[in-house]
Parts: structure tokens; C-alpha cells; sequence
């Protein structure tokens, strides 16, 4: 386990190394970014000095893995502000966008999955393994627009975008998942506002990973159906659905766990597509305009966050890995 | 050739991806020659007009018409997505069986980047990398190819590794023949295969990428007709003029559906010891 996590570290600093090296990158001067075009000469080259931007690089990069090191992303140049206050402002929204994601996928995967693996090579099967492809196939972006044209435009049933309707006041923050928050206060109302508003984007975001999921829980439980202990339970004689659940789901899903983090973390992806679409107020949309105002500090905040997620995601795997099969020791 | 029809018959599925991806070329090939305006013919006086006989799919907000656009957008969004999977394919082949070839602390050393790379969600580090490079269509490119690359690279990296082991290279090696030699002659023509069906496999995800790539603003920048650039200058319509985004939309799912069943068909082809694709 110390050894996973040291890996893990190592890994991380490498995307610090990564995203100061994309910095670099850049074509634009971060100086007279944050002076301002009308800021004289002198002005910028002052900023420069305070910013550390004169210094040599190996320097730079030691003052910004110092400020890494305390949590400190930087200052966003659009607003002036800490990026870290700014993206851990933004985090609740994105994260009760990806729990209810996630919640679909993992629902989605077992149900069609399981169905194309009973009905092996027969219609079903094949029904459902187009509409998967499809799910993979369709892009997050446009899946959003139809479902605002269909579900807000045509039937008017549910609303376009934000977390709340703008007449409704946020529920006490003890989340900051709001409608966690609005039913520990006992806000029923409001919480049905929430989930209204929660239910495209989080179909948006979840449909790629959904197509993925279903092909994956079908080819890992078509494998376990061919072992002896699921034949002996059908030979006993019980019934598909107790040899489903009780005999081959808990095997097949072994693997599955491993992609399910990997697609949750990457649900942080498709996120910076959804949330714009939907205008909702979380890490994409943040990092959507920190992409349209050249905000760099802001661009690899996030980065540096899903790295962060993406290795927990890992971690968190390899420890569930070992709880769900103890076959294969601790890791 | 009898294997192929087999697996036709055993997957329709991949039949229709085979058709699709057909049909997509001989859009690109052809859309252009029937389109009965310019992509770029403004008549302001005819925007956003619904789908009708004189524009077969409508009209934009400047007045031009929606099929012609989709048809001169084709073969662009088409090319780039195999430009830069052909690049990844290459590039992570030599990659790959290079560092195999080598060993020792450059193989280390290139294992660890890719990991880094790998550390980061795709569609994020290819988004910082195109921002940092500045909005343009080649630089979305670039930013595609270091994102696929990583996967690419330990394919090749694995696969080098036992074909070296194999007792035809070792023979080679045995005879005589310099790192050079059994990389030429014995691993590159026996990696070709493999890498070639999983670049075919990545087809629809690049497509996927560029487009969303193109849809944040970092990619093909407009007038041109880019599909993910169509979708995104349409959603501003979308209330009144549904026809705009929809059917560029519509095209890249199709396009992204042809390449993945094709994929799978492809790969059950080859490779019939692994499981049929579900």
C-alpha cells in the first residue's frame, strides 16, 4: 500500500512537472495580462518582478511546487482571486452532478449489460449492443442541446439550465450539495427543484460512460456464466434471477469496479462540455471561461484537481479490490 | 474473405458500421459535387429558413445552406481525425518498440511519462495543451496526438517485448543481427497488424474529441465547417432553429457508430480468440 502510494505521488508530481511545462507554453505574457494593455512598460516589468516571471525556470518551478506544496494553485488573473478558493467554490456543483451521473451509469451498465448477457447472441443482444455503441458514439455536447430542445423547448417539462429556479433561495450550505442539503433541512420542495434541474445535465454526462459500462459488465459476466460454480447453481435448479444476482453479478463485477472509478474520474472530462451546455455553475463551466480568458493559473488548478481525482479514483480501487476478492492480498 | 463474410453474418452489428463508414466516405467524396449552393454563399435574406426543396437541410444565421456546409465539413473532420490517429499509430509504434528495444533507464524514464500522461482525464489535458498552444485546428491536432499517444506506446511496448522473446528474433539475434535489424525485420512488420486495428478502434474517440475540442472553441476555428464548430455556432438556434445543430450532430454520431462497429468487427476478424464484441 505505501509503495502504491508513493507511486501515486510520484505520478502527481510529474503532472505539476506537466502543466509548469504547458505554462511555458504559452504564447501570451502573463505580465501584461494581469497589467492590462494600457499599463506602461515599467508597470509590466514591476509585475514581473513580483510574480517571479525574471527569475530562471528551474527557480520558478521550485516556488510554484513551494505553493503547490501549501495548496496554494496561484492567482486567477481574470478575477484576481486565490484559485483554489475558486475551484473549491465550484467543486459542490460538479460533484452532485457526477454522483447522480454516476448513479445512472452504474444502473444503466448492470441493467443492459446483464440483459445483452442472458440473451447472448440472440436480438437483444444485439439491440443493445448498437444502442451501447451508440451512447459511446453520440458527442456529450449535442446530446445536451437535443435533450434542452426536446425536454425544455418542445415539452416544456424540465428546465434548461442552472442548479435552482431564480425565485428559490439555496438551502443552508452544509454540503454544498444542494439537494442533499435541501432534504437534511426537510425542504421537499425545494429538493424536487434541484433534482429537476439535476436530471439532464446528469443524463448528459452520464450517456458515454453508460454505452461503456453495459459492454463492459456484459463481456466480464458472459465469462463468469461459464464457470462452474454459476452452471452447478443452474443445475440445482434455481431460479435465473437468484443465479444472476447471487451467483454471477457479484464475480463480474471484480473488473468492472477497476473502469467504474476510472469512468467516474473521467466523468470530470465530460464535464467541462456539460456543465457549458447546461450552464451550470461547477468546475467545467469555471474551467470553460478560464479557457476563453487565457487564465492559466485557473486552466491548471483544474488539471492538477483531476490528476488528484483521477489517482484517488486509483487507490480507492486498488483498496476496494482487495475487500471484494481477497484472493488477491492487500495491494 | 470467407472470414469476413462469417463475421458478417455472426455480426450484424458490424455490417452496418462497415456500411456507415461507406456511407461517410462517399459523403465526404461526393457531398460537395451534389450540394446545389456554396458552403459559404451568404444570402441574408434567406437565414435560417427550415429544411425545404431549395435547401435540402436549411439554412444558417447568415443565410447559408446547412447540407452544403455539412458536405464541405466532411472530408476535413474526417482527415483530421485519421491524420492524427495515422500519426499516434506511427509515432507510438516507433515509440513503443524503441523503448522495449532499449531498455534500462530510457524505457523507465519513457514508462514513467506515459503514466503521467495517462494521470490526467484525455479530454482535459488535451484541453489545457490546446489553450496553451492557442485556439487553432492544428493545435487541437497536437493536443490529440499526446493525449491517444500514451496507449499507443505500451501496445507497441508489450507486443515488442514478447516478439522479442519470440524464437524468430531470437534466432535473428543468435545469427548475428544488430538491435537495429531485428527491429526493421522482425518486430516492426509483426507490431503493423495489431497497432493498425487498434488505431482503427480509436478512429471514433478522435473524432469524438476533435469535435468537442471544435465545440469548446479551441479547435477548427469558424467560417470553417468543421462539424463540432457546425454544432456549437448552431446552439445559439436551437429554440428556433432546431436543423442547424442537429445535423452535424447527427453526423458525428453516425460517423463516430461506423468506425467503432467497424472496429469491432475488424478486431473479431483478426483476433477471433477473444470474445465477440458485445
Amino acid at each position: 500500500m505505501l509503495r502504491r502510494l508513493a507511486a501515486t505521488l510520484v505520478v502527481l508530481l510529474g503532472v505539476s512537472v506537466v502543466t509548469f511545462v504547458i505554462t511555458q507554453l504559452v504564447p501570451s505574457d502573463t505580465a501584461r495580462l494581469v497589467a492590462g494593455d494600457l499599463a506602461s512598460e515599467a508597470r509590466v516589468a514591476e509585475i514581473r518582478q513580483e510574480l517571479g516571471l525574471d527569475r530562471p525556470l528551474p527557480v520558478q518551478y521550485a516556488t510554484y511546487m513551494q505553493r503547490l506544496a501549501r495548496g496554494d494553485l496561484g492567482v486567477s488573473i481574470r478575477s484576481g482571486r486565490p484559485v483554489a478558493e475558486e475551484l473549491a467554490e465550484a467543486l459542490p456543483a460538479t460533484v452532485e452532478l457526477a454522483l447522480l451521473a454516476f448513479v445512472i451509469i452504474l444502473i444503466n451498465g448492470l441493467l443492459l449489460g446483464s440483459l445483452a448477457a442472458l440473451a447472448a447472441g440472440r436480438w437483444p443482444d444485439h439491440l443493445i449492443r448498437l444502442l451501447s455503441t451508440m451512447m459511446i458514439s453520440a458527442p456529450t455536447f449535442w446530446i445536451g442541446l437535443v435533450l434542452i430542445a426536446l425536454c425544455f423547448g418542445q415539452l416544456d417539462l424540465l428546465p434548461a439550465g442552472g442548479r435552482l429556479s431564480p425565485e428559490l433561495v439555496p438551502p443552508v450550505a452544509i454540503t454544498g450539495l444542494y439537494g442533499l442539503d435541501a432534504m437534511l433541512a426537510g425542504q421537499w420542495r425545494l429538493a424536487g427543484d434541484v433534482v429537476t434541474h439535476l436530471l439532464m445535465p446528469a443524463l448528459t454526462l452520464a450517456l458515454a460512460a453508460s454505452g461503456s459500462a453495459a459492454r463492459l459488465v456484459r463481456a466480464s459476466l458472459l465469462e463468469v456464466l461459464q464457470e462452474d460454480h454459476v452452471r452447478r447453481a443452474r443445475v440445482a435448479g434455481l431460479s435465473e434471477w437468484v443465479v444472476l444476482t447471487r451467483y454471477a453479478l457479484p464475480n463480474a463485477l471484480v473488473p468492472f469496479i477497476t473502469t467504474a472509478a476510472i469512468l467516474l474520474a473521467d466523468l470530470l472530462g465530460g464535464a467541462v462540455v456539460t456543465e457549458a451546455i447546461f450552464s451550470w455553475p461547477g468546475l467545467g463551466s469555471y474551467t470553460l471561461e478560464a479557457v476563453a480568458g487565457l487564465d492559466f493559473p485557473a486552466i491548471m488548478g483544474f488539471t492538477l484537481l483531476a490528476a488528484l481525482f483521477y489517482a484517488a479514483a486509483n487507490l480507492v480501487v486498488d483498496v476496494l479490490y482487495g475487500v471484494v476478492d481477497p484472493r488477491l492480498g492487500p495491494a | 474473405m470467407s472470414a469476413l463474410r462469417l463475421a458478417m453474418r455472426r455480426d450484424p452489428a458490424g455490417s452496418l458500421g462497415a456500411l456507415l463508414v461507406l456511407l461517410l466516405l462517399g459523403f465526404a467524396m461526393l457531398g460537395p459535387l451534389v450540394a446545389q449552393h456554396p458552403p459559404d454563399a451568404i444570402a441574408l435574406a434567406r437565414r435560417l429558413q427550415p429544411p425545404s426543396a431549395l435547401n435540402w437541410l436549411g439554412t444558417d444565421e447568415l443565410g447559408r445552406d446547412v447540407f452544403a456546409r455539412l458536405a464541405h465539413g466532411a472530408w476535413p473532420s474526417l482527415m483530421a481525425a485519421l491524420l492524427v490517429v495515422g500519426t499516434t499509430v506511427t509515432l507510438g509504434t516507433l515509440l513503443g518498440a524503441f523503448s522495449a528495444l532499449l531498455g534500462g533507464l530510457a524505457d523507465a524514464v519513457a514508462m514513467r511519462i506515459i503514466d503521467v500522461l495517462l494521470a490526467v482525464p484525455a479530454l482535459v489535458l488535451a484541453m489545457a495543451l490546446a489553450a496553451a498552444l492557442g485556439p487553432s485546428l492544428v493545435n487541437a491536432l497536437i493536443a490529440l496526438v499526446v493525449v491517444r499517444l500514451p496507449v499507443f506506446v505500451r501496445l507497441a511496448r508489450a507486443q515488442a517485448l514478447v516478439l522479442r522473446s519470440r524464437p524468430f528474433a531470437e534466432f535473428a539475434r543468435l545469427a548475428g543481427a544488430g538491435r537495429w535489424h531485428v527491429l526493421r525485420h522482425h518486430l516492426l512488420p509483426n507490431l503493423a497488424g495489431i497497432m493498425v486495428v487498434q488505431g482503427l478502434m480509436d478512429v471514433a474517440a478522435v473524432i469524438l474529441g476533435a469535435a468537442a475540442l471544435g465545440f469548446i472553441g479551441l479547435g477548427a476555428q469558424p467560417p470553417s465547417p468543421e462539424w463540432g464548430g457546425l454544432v456549437a455556432s448552431g446552439r445559439h438556434f436551437m429554440a428556433d432553429a432546431w436543423w442547424l445543430s442537429l445535423f452535424p450532430g447527427l453526423a458525428l454520431m453516425l460517423a463516430a457508430l461506423g468506425f467503432n462497429l467497424l472496429g469491432d468487427l475488424v478486431r473479431d476478424v483478426l483476433d477471433p480468440r477473444q470474445e465477440p464484441a458485445p
